[in-house]
């Protein structure tokens, strides 16, 4: 079985930049933070997912410059998702890793049994979001309602409705199920877990975490002697 | 491997779910034990209750005694009890914690910590046994529902456990999947497993069952061996409210049809993207207020063929002639209405009389009609209750009454009797007739041999890409 890489690298990847994306005030740190990410996923051969960040990142940016000032919540919001994109862009480069490894990482990192089987619920759930989502919306057309593909931008209040009771509604039946499930399943078993995936720390990882550290590092403080 | 001795329990808040009544039993090691009864008579309690579902999850008061491989399942370990219980469920997709088949596969035997190379030489042996080697790097979202069964049973079984539960196993499976399914628990048997299965469909599973025990309101009322259940005429199963291969053959109405067809389509093509293909130039013909079961195996795009006449795919190739003329999907969606299997995607009004009126104008005709509708399928009594807090059963009637209500001149309906006893799956095809007296074209996409004896004018078979004239 292919040896895969160690997930505690991204990890730490993913901590420097979420504290690092915290910290930084100006827009030319963030941008370079931005850039930095973008990199790191290249590195990793990343290379649909380091252009979708990029992609995304000046698309949000060219939104905000253009937006009037009148829709200031719209913007606000904006800012939010440019701030956390460097996040979701190294997030993206753990979605490939199998969920059991994950675990797998998390009880080597001492995480609690609970907070084991949230994650495993947590990434359950991201799978089948999407499929849940697109059968709902097949079920609102399926009844007629909202035939047209602008009936949903006319009736905003009746479309949230016909959205999110069905998700909850399947949302709760799905973890009733899956908790169900657990319990024949050895999710509370005090072994101590393992995976069917060998795991590889490579030196070019290793170095390549190191890089994107100091990176960080020299973002914050580029900033800082800037300011 | 299981005995109940004078078990009794009932739900702490729920005094609509019937309980269990001073039940007794053993199932011997290495048997095959079936629970039949009509719906809601007591058999997934029972099931909760041997597998310690209850009252960990299930609050209540027990009496009696359990025993299972020699204990109390309530006083097993998560390790004993994952070693002690494979569990299937009626539907193996909400059961499944990985995305991929290797995964989930492995994921019992990584929870309890075994051994990687340990773990790959099980994992090797099951898939084998299962015919599942193919399939390991597949995702579990794009496996049709026979090979989802078989995926779930492999990881119930890769620990070798004692005591296999299924519940409902053949609810979704076409007559080939039955079929192996069947082999399946064959092998697993001959491993000495015993195995329980809680089924409405009974008489496929003659090949492997040693005894049907019959539950009802929540008492043992009746046990079969295998040869005296074998020998029962419809007449005696249709008095015990359970399914026979022949039920439904006394029901056929054939449906008030009128001349001319209102949906023909020729040719018609569709493959979904970076997939092979589903549906290969298939001609089919849909006369106004007839009745058209859709027929075919797993996988073979029913439920694709039944979204393409409602409009909510569009075909790749072929035409489609609505009253001789081309219709575009964007139409189709307009004057048609798909009942899915699961109601829950199509239920969001607060009570059961707005669900029937969501999204019209309410006037008085609009109103008029929905009385009717709630009077024909047995909704009246329900007309302010939520439709989540109603039963399955009660759900789907409600899909059904608005489907009744709108002015959609198709209505496809998937599954519609999937998990049903031998008289609710009666009382859908009786509702589907008057859905065909309303002069509505019903297409019906089934395994169900009692609802295709009962209502079907025609059948599609889609594994073919044929019409049969019924």
């Amino acid at each position: 079985m292919m040896r895969i890489q160690d997930p505690r690298i991204t990890l730490i990847s993913l901590l420097a930049v979420t504290v690092t994306a915290f910290i930084i005030s100006s827009p030319v740190q963030l941008h370079l933070l931005t850039g930095l990410c973008v990199l790191y996923l290249i590195s990793l051969s990343k290379f649909k997912s380091a252009l979708r960040s990029a992609v995304i990142y000046v698309c949000l940016w060219l939104l905000v410059s253009i937006l009037p000032t009148s829709v200031g919540s719209v913007t606000v919001l904006l800012f939010m998702y440019i701030r956390i994109l460097p996040m979701l862009a190294i997030s993206a480069a753990l979605i490939s890793t199998p969920p059991s490894l994950l675990m797998w990482t998390g009880a080597r990192m001492h995480l609690s049994q609970r907070a084991l089987l949230a994650m495993g619920v947590l990434l359950r759930f991201f799978t089948v979001i999407k499929l849940e989502m697109q059968a709902i919306f097949q079920g609102i057309r399926a009844r007629g309602m909202f035939p047209h593909w602008y009936s949903v931008i006319l009736h905003p209040a009746q479309s949230y409705e016909c959205l999110v009771l069905p998700l909850i509604l399947r949302g709760l039946k799905l973890s009733s199920d899956l908790t169900c499930a657990a319990e024949f399943r050895g999710v509370e078993s005090r072994a101590m877990r393992t995976c069917i995936y060998p795991t590889v720390c490579s030196l070019k990882s290793i170095l390549g975490t190191i890089c994107f550290i100091g990176g960080c590092i020299m973002i914050y403080y580029g900033g800082y002697f800037h300011g | 491997m299981v005995k109940l001795e004078h078990l009794s329990f009932h739900y702490e808040d729920e005094e609509n779910i019937c309980g269990i009544h001073d039940v007794s039993f053993h199932l011997p090691k290495g048997s095959c034990t079936v629970l039949c009864g009509t719906s809601g008579c007591g058999k997934t309690t029972l099931l909760r209750l041997i597998s310690g579902l209850i009252p960990t999850f299930f609050a209540g008061e027990i009496k009696g005694k359990i025993e299972v491989n020699g204990k109390n399942p309530l006083e097993m370990s998560s390790d004993e009890r994952a070693l002690t219980y494979g569990m299937v469920f009626q539907d193996p997709r909400s059961q499944f914690f990985m995305p991929r088949v290797l995964n989930e596969i492995a994921f019992s035997g990584e929870n309890l910590g075994i051994e990687r190379m340990q773990l790959l030489h099980k994992i090797e042996v099951i898939t084998r046994q299962l015919g599942l080697s193919d399939l390991m790097d597949r995702d579990l979202s794009r496996l049709s529902s026979g090979q989802k069964q078989k995926v779930a049973i492999a990881a119930a079984c890769l620990l070798n456990p004692p005591l296999l539960i299924l519940d409902e196993p053949t609810a979704n499976l076409d007559y080939e999947s039955t079929r192996s399914l069947i082999e399946i628990l064959t092998e697993i048997k001959k491993n000495g497993t015993t195995i329980l299965i809680s089924e409405h469909r009974l008489h496929c599973l003659l090949p492997i069952t040693d005894r049907y025990i019959y539950l009802k309101q929540g008492s043992l009322a009746k046990c079969w061996s295998k040869s005296d259940f074998e020998k029962m005429t419809l007449e005696e199963t249709e008095k015990y409210g359970l399914r026979h291969p022949d039920s439904g053959k006394n029901l056929f109405i054939p449906s008030c049809r009128d001349k001319g067809d209102l949906l023909v389509g020729k040719a018609v093509g569709f493959h979904y993207a970076h997939q092979c293909l589903v549906l290969n130039k298939l001609d089919f013909s849909l006369g106004k207020g007839s009745v058209v079961a859709v027929v075919g195996k797993n996988g073979k795009g029913k439920t694709t063929f039944g979204k393409i006449l409602c409009g909510l795919l569009k075909q790749k190739s072929g035409k489609i002639l609505y009253r001789d003329k081309p219709i575009s999907a964007a139409k189709r969606c307009r004057n048609s209405y798909f009942v899915m299997q699961d109601a829950d995607y199509q239920l969001y009004a607060e009570s059961v009389g707005n669900e029937l009126v969501l999204g019209k104008k309410v006037t008085e005709a609009i109103k008029e009609k929905a009385y009717a509708a709630m009077a024909l399928f047995d909704l009246t009594n329900l007309k302010d209750r939520h439709p989540a807090s109603l039963s399955g059963g009660e759900k789907q009637r409600v899909t059904l009454a608005a489907a009744y209500c709108s002015d959609a001149e198709i209505i496809v309906m998937d599954e519609p009797t999937s998990g049903l006893d031998a008289i609710n799956a009666k009382r859908v095809a009786k509702f589907i007739q008057l859905l065909s007296n309303a002069n509505k074209t019903v297409v019906v996409i089934t395994h169900d041999e009692l609802l295709l004896r009962a209502v079907s004018d025609s059948i599609i078979l889609i594994n073919e890409n044929r019409l049969l004239e019924g």
